[in-house]
């Protein structure tokens, strides 16, 4: 049976468009044991040999040869396995040449390598640490896929465990010096659960902010354009604000100082409280910034108040069967104002904050009027079939004590 | 005399009876039929406004039915209409005269002016709705 099967798998691998001749390289090292057998396994769905590239297209020799010495010889070309420091090279010899990746791709980047020895990664190994990951340790050797599709190792769903395959590896990343909680900490956040939860495949992950090839950590003086990408108007805002000069002169991470790195939580108005709020880091209790902070927080309060309670009434509603639609618009505009309101605490002003949370929460007010409107418009048609019941009830009860009236007059 | 009075009562009651019957019914009927207070609700075709509302590079957000629809008057004095709630949170997009694209503030979504998602963070294209002028106006409709 086990020898069916590899008759089977070598077939396949020989039968490749690349394999005008037999593939002596698989007949070969199928016969080497389990190891040699999955690599040809997990090869025969790697991108490379959809292509129509084989065994000898990154490894050199002669697959034409059954002389394994003869076809595995520096005469035929043979480079074999390449050291972890020479992988770049290894898979920039076609991934870095234009002219070849235009046979295949005309829009594929040809600067990995390139960009790969601006990394952290890249700087280290050419340091002489092969510890570190090259090609092959995110992209998954013989089983490479497009990063489009959803098995492969950097589609966008499987970036976080990729890099955390090493990132979370303490032993790993002991000599380093650096945490190994980054993929648990983002796995909670709002963005990992935007991405794992939500299935939400623009939400930013590992690769987002740090870069893929050339992955560094952004930097003090980089992290607000990092997060403005996506943020503008947080980062346009904080930018204009009062904040924006001491911030930058004392070093701050610009919106990691308040929201944190990998654990960025949904933010919520308690982030400025007086009381044990972000603000508070900074500046005392009596301070007109912390003043200032209350009163954006209580504004945030009365919005998220009012969304939630329109929200809750408007759902009530619904359950009665009420049509919600003119309630839901308005609740609709309450939660962009929310949204917009969250935006403009980048002002750092509260009177910015309440020129957009004013209109929202009396559009959330006016939602949640409709929807206790349309409550009581349910308790009332209760009533009315109620009363028709009555009704209906009471005439059939008359009618029957009018025959028997009209029955004892004729008798 | 005690008969008649009876008789009477059963009369009584038997009328109230008809009429709270009746009543009970006419009234969801007439509900019914009377306009409701609220406009038609799915509407296929809505005057946006006209031409003098729409000068080069305006746009305007209105309620089609229950969709908020943004409708944009480009740099070339083109019309275009699409659905104005972003398909990544549903915030509501706007347009951006200076890049002549519609543009969500939320997370930097772009859309091009067919609705076509171009960057960002918007999986899928704003439906597009047909806009034709009729005299001064500008009506949208929805496309089938």
């Amino acid at each position: 049976m086990r020898r069916v099967a590899m008759t089977v798998l070598l077939s396949m691998l020989t039968a490749g468009p690349a394999a005008a001749v037999q593939n002596q390289c698989a007949v070969c090292h199928a016969t080497l044991g389990e190891k040699h057998q999955a690599i040809l396994k997990a090869f025969d769905n790697d991108i490379h040999r959809e292509r129509g590239l084989s065994c000898d297209s990154c490894h050199g020799g002669n697959p034409a040869l059954d002389d394994a010495a003869a076809a595995m010889s520096p005469d035929a070309g043979f480079v074999g396995a390449p050291s972890k420091a020479d992988m770049p090279k290894f898979c920039g010899k076609c991934h870095s040449n234009p002219a070849y990746m235009k046979k295949f791709n005309p829009s594929l980047p040809v600067d990995q390598e390139l960009t790969y020895y601006t990394s952290v990664h890249g700087q280290r190994l050419k340091a002489g640490d092969a510890a570190v990951a090259a090609c092959a340790d995110c992209h998954i050797a013989h089983s490479i896929r497009p990063a489009k599709d959803p098995t492969s190792s950097v589609y966008v769903k499987n970036i976080p465990q990729t890099c955390g395959k090493c990132h979370s590896n303490v032993q790993l990343m002991a000599p380093y010096k650096i945490p190994t909680d980054q993929l648990a900490q983002y796995t909670s956040s709002v963005h990992g659960k935007a991405l794992f939860e939500k299935g939400d495949t623009a939400a930013p992950v590992c690769t987002t902010c740090h870069g893929n090839h050339g992955a560094v950590p952004p930097g003090v003086e980089n992290i607000g354009q990092v997060c403005g990408m996506c943020h503008v108007h947080n980062a346009e805002f904080f930018q204009s604000s009062p904040m924006a000069k001491p911030w930058a002169k004392r070093k701050f991470h610009m919106c990691a100082t308040c929201h944190h790195e990998h654990d960025i939580q949904h933010p919520t108005a308690q982030l400025l409280s007086p009381d044990n709020g972000i603000c508070m880091k900074c500046h005392s209790p009596s301070s007109p910034q912390i003043a200032v902070a209350s009163a954006m927080q209580k504004k945030l309060e009365s919005i998220e108040d009012a969304y939630q309670r329109a929200q809750k009434d408007i759902l009530a509603a619904e359950e009665k069967g009420m049509d919600m639609a003119e309630a839901r618009d308005l609740w609709d505009a309450s939660r962009m104002a929310m949204y917009q309101s969250k935006t403009a605490i980048h002002h750092f002003s509260a009177a910015s904050v309440a020129e957009v949370a004013d209109p929202g929460i009396q559009n959330a007010e006016k939602a949640d009027q409709a929807a206790k409107d349309a409550a009581a418009d349910f308790q009332n048609r209760r009533i009315g079939l109620g009363v028709a019941s009555l009704f209906i009830t009471f005439l059939v009860v008359v009618i029957y004590l009018k025959i028997k009236d009209f029955e004892s007059s004729q008798g | 005399m005690e008969s008649m009075t009876r008789k009477r009562f059963l009369n009584l009651l038997l009328g109230g009876g008809v009429l709270g019957c009746l009543g009970s019914v006419i009234y969801p009927v007439l509900r019914y039929l009377l306009p409701p207070e609220q406009v038609e609700a799915e509407p296929d075709t809505l005057k946006a406004g006209t031409m003098k509302d729409f000068p080069i590079g305006a746009s305007k957000i209105f309620k089609f039915g229950r969709q908020p629809v943004i409708v944009i008057r480009d740099v070339k004095g083109v019309f275009h209409a699409l659905t104005a709630t972003c398909t990544h949170l549903d915030c509501i997009v706007q347009y951006s005269k200076e890049a002549d694209l519609i543009w969500c503030a939320c997370h930097n979504g772009k859309y091009d002016l067919s609705g076509k998602n171009i960057s960002g963070p918007p999986p899928r294209p704003l439906q597009a709705f047909t806009v034709s002028v009729k005299g001064e106006d500008v009506l949208v409709v929805r496309t089938a």
